[in-house]
């Protein structure tokens, strides 16, 4: 296969493709700028003293942006990783604050970290895998699961509700 | 210019402060290089929500794997491979051809400060129309390579799928392309 380099294809990179790149990265940073608060986001989520962590992912479904935006409409999020899926259902709740109903699959007890804005809210999931937590401040809300009888803490990503 | 957000010195010195458990140096890490992760998810063809969702599922799994990683340039790249394979995992299919977003007018009162931007309007113009003229495949690597700092060109390459030889010391093709487009362009601005 013979291909035609263009000129200078095999040339060490000069000031004019360094101008050139510098002015690539302005333009996509305005053609399709990153969420203001990403960074901020991924801050808050990777503040863990866990490190061995099994993350899990947000599975994909209707309604999800909706999810993001209106937790005053109540949503389903559900979140999937190897070893568990978490369903959590989003109300709003007199006084300004969320309520979490949350379903563990596959079933059982196990301690449940909501970290908030304001801190951490724990409860523990029942037999049937389920567990609800109140009072949940808007912002950033991240849901670990410090699974009984193995060591790796499964977490959320932290989204914002 | 973009050097302050480039100082590979600065990754450099923030990778080994993070490594050994500095959260500091973390979150300023993630500051830096969030923006080079951000364009490799969106360039998968992932919607806004999801290529936040995946970047942010890239640094949490980074936490893990802290030991595995042997240098800064290696970082780069582990980023780069975990983005594009958890985006491929939460992707709907890629779109096969994308066109290239509208550039929105940048509004004198909205500019930022003169020294953080680098291109005046009609050199903005002129590039991005270059740029639209490259084949997918180059502008995908430009604008990937345009979010690196200088001494991970030839490891980004590699985990771009392009050959070593052709980032890096070397120009490449693709930057190449572009300056023979801006040259058929006319007009000298920017050569």
């Amino acid at each position: 296969m013979t291909t035609v380099e263009p000129p200078g294809a095999n040339e060490p990179l000069d000031e004019l493709d360094f101008r050139l790149l510098a002015g690539l990265r302005e333009l996509w940073e305005d053609a399709d700028p990153m969420p203001a608060t990403l960074v901020e986001q991924i801050r808050f989520a990777i503040q863990l003293e866990d490190v061995d962590l099994e993350v899990m992912r947000i599975r994909e479904q209707e309604g999800l942006v909706v999810a993001r935006s209106a937790a005053e409409q109540g949503r389903l999020i559900t979140f999937d990783s190897e070893s568990l899926t978490i369903m959590v259902n989003v109300s709003p709740e007199p006084g300004g604050t969320i309520r979490l109903d949350g379903w563990l699959t596959p079933p059982a007890e196990h301690p449940i970290e909501v970290r908030t804005a304001n801190g951490p809210l724990t409860t523990t999931s029942d037999a049937e895998g389920r567990f609800a937590v109140s009072g949940v401040p808007h912002g950033m809300v991240q849901v670990l699961v410090r699974t009984l009888g193995r060591s790796r803490t499964v977490s959320t990503p932290a989204i914002e509700l | 210019m973009n050097v302050a957000k480039t100082d590979h010195s600065r990754v450099a010195a923030l990778f080994d402060a993070a490594r050994e458990g500095d959260r500091a140096a973390l979150d300023e890490l993630v500051s830096l290089l969030t923006p080079l992760l951000w364009q490799v998810a969106r360039d998968q063809g992932l919607d806004v929500d999801q290529a936040a969702d995946v970047v942010q599922t890239t640094w949490l799994r980074l936490l893990g794997s802290f030991a595995e990683i042997r240098s800064p340039v290696a970082l780069t790249g582990w980023l780069i491979t975990v983005t594009k394979r958890e985006a491929w995992r939460t992707g709907e299919k890629r779109q096969v051809e994308r066109p290239l977003p509208e550039l929105p007018e940048r509004l004198a009162e909205a500019s930022p400060a003169p020294e953080e931007g680098v291109l005046r309007d009609d050199q903005r113009a002129r590039l991005w129309r270059a740029v639209d003229t490259l084949p997918e495949r180059c502008r995908s690597l430009l604008r990937i390579v345009a979010f690196v700092h200088r001494p991970d060109y030839a490891e980004v390459g590699a985990r771009l799928g392009m050959p070593r030889g052709s980032i890096g010391p070397t120009r490449g093709r693709c930057l190449a392309r572009l300056r023979e487009q801006l040259l058929a362009n006319g007009e000298g601005d920017w050569l």
